[in-house]
């Protein structure tokens, strides 16, 4: 039996990451810096 | 056209990389974890006036995250099972289509100001978008993930933490966008309900579902592990008639009414303790530094736990929770005085939070099996909605008490404080308590064969 075994591409999985990753880093930046007040 | 959406056709092919699974169940995550920024609409919506001039007040408006959050609970526990015949593709697709649209028929609601509307659209609707996206990736997860249940379940549900990080500032400056044209709330929450269906099917179109007895790669299961990690399957109807369901709603709701305690009252209690000290921008950064210690303490903590075990890092939330619980009020400024201390503390309380919510699929996983765990899992999240009306009725209740016999707020919060630390010590008692599954709720192997191939 054939088996059509096709591996998935790390820069797929790298771009995935990427777009989850974006948003993500935006919003802790931008609680990062509303949290830095506290100690200015 | 809608086929694509079954169960069948989302198995994956070999040699699909099970790492393209955390990112699209963090794009549900991270889109539905907004609703914590609801906060940020309050003020707009006060300020909005009706054909006749009329206004809502803030009971009226608070409602809407009332409604969204329970009715949250409510779809998770209902629909949990469809969700594990049904398949993870389909479950998010209707998800981000009741979260996408939620938003619409609220923006309706607010350019004709009919609360009936938001309540409908906001809460309702997009409440069961909440309910169905939080739950729809743990069980896929947990089947591509065996070796790791814990990482896995905690990246996604530590997006839901995130998700207030994105959904506040992108709402304040949606609004200021906007702020020229004549409905600029309306406006706001079409464009996000649009950006959110988006992003959501980016996980509708990334995940995939293991094919049937696929594991990772060299991976063997441990010969010898704990009595707690299970090797049978139960069902949700089953798993909801054991004591062990029961033990971990109430360490579930134990937890979280613990950590609301201090989420919602974070801004004015800094104050209140550090008089004089601490006014409101930086107190606003202290609420800020929580959301983080929220986030991280999800991954963190859920990932540690595959190491360490689930009971195990239940008694460390425990302990530590009752400890600095008690320890808490000294911080401030009648005895030890020190902001630093106070927020480590804090932060490290609510941590455990965040913790408690991402490690308990892992947990479920462990005692009743990885077979119906996300519909267990939604059953489960009652616990949640009840610890959300406890928690902020223990805390208010008490501020009341004090404010209305004049006596001084900052005495309020040891009192407060403290009853936390004694839930810390009934969750410790639950997860002592916890024991494995008895033999009589497990599923025959033929009969859970024939639904697993389903």
């Amino acid at each position: 039996m054939v088996t059509n075994e096709k591996n998935t591409s790390p820069i797929l999985v790298l771009a995935a990451w990427f777009v989850v990753s974006i948003p993500a880093a935006w919003g802790v930046y931008y609680t990062l810096m509303n949290a830095l007040k506290l100690f200015q | 056209m809608l086929r694509f959406l079954d169960r069948e056709v989302s198995v994956a092919h070999p040699g699909f990389s099970r790492w393209l699974v955390p990112p699209a169940a963090l794009s549900i995550h991270l889109a539905i974890g907004q609703v914590y920024a609801f906060s940020i609409f309050k003020n707009p919506l006060l300020a909005l006036k009706g054909a006749d001039g009329a206004a809502w007040n803030l009971k009226e408006v608070g409602y809407i995250f009332s409604i969204a959050i329970a009715v949250l609970g409510l779809s998770a526990a209902l629909f949990g099972r469809w969700l594990e015949t049904a398949g993870p593709r389909k479950a998010m697709f209707v998800a981000a289509t009741c979260f996408g649209s939620g938003f619409l028929l609220a923006a309706a609601g607010a350019a004709n100001h009919s609360l009936a509307l938001i309540y409908l659209g906001y809460g309702v609707i997009g409440g069961i978008g909440l309910g169905l996206g939080y739950i729809s990736p743990v069980s896929t997860l947990i089947k591509w993930f065996p070796d790791r249940p814990g990482l896995a379940t905690g990246l996604a549900i530590m997006g839901f933490g995130g998700g207030a990080m994105i959904g506040s500032p992108l709402g304040t400056r949606l609004m200021t966008f906007y702020r020229s044209s004549s409905h600029p709330i309306a406006a706001t929450w079409v464009t996000m309900g649009l950006l959110y269906f988006v992003f959501m099917m980016f996980g509708v179109f990334t995940i995939r579902v293991p094919r049937e007895g696929w594991k990772p790669e060299g991976w063997v299961p441990r010969a010898r592990q704990s009595a707690l990690i299970s090797t049978h399957k139960v069902d949700v109807n089953a798993a909801s008639r054991t004591p062990q369901f029961w033990l971990l709603w109430l360490i579930l709701c134990m937890n979280v009414t613990a950590g609301i305690g201090i989420l919602e009252q974070a801004s004015p209690m800094i104050q209140d303790l550090f008089r004089g000290r601490v006014s409101a921008v930086p107190a606003a950064g202290f609420v800020g530094l929580l959301s983080l210690f929220n986030m991280g303490g999800r991954f963190v903590w859920a990932s540690m736990s595959d190491f360490i075990g689930r009971r195990t890092t239940y008694f460390v939330f425990f302990v530590a929770g009752m400890l600095l619980y008690l320890a808490l009020p000294f911080t401030g400024n009648t005895h030890l005085n020190s902001v630093a201390l106070f927020v480590l503390t804090a932060g490290v309380l609510i941590s455990t939070y965040g913790g408690g919510f991402a490690t308990i699929p892992a947990y479920l996983k462990d005692l009743f099996g990885g077979y119906h765990v996300s519909a267990i899992h939604g059953r489960l999240l009652t616990a949640w909605s009840t610890a959300g009306i406890v928690g902020p009725l223990i805390v208010n209740g008490i501020l009341d008490h004090y404010v209305g016999n004049h006596l001084p707020k900052q005495q309020a919060y040891p009192v407060i404080l403290h009853i936390m630390a004694a839930l810390m010590v009934v969750g410790f008692i639950a997860n002592l308590l916890v024991r494995p599954v008895a033999q009589k709720y497990w599923l025959e192997s033929a009969t859970s064969h024939v639904r697993v191939a389903r």
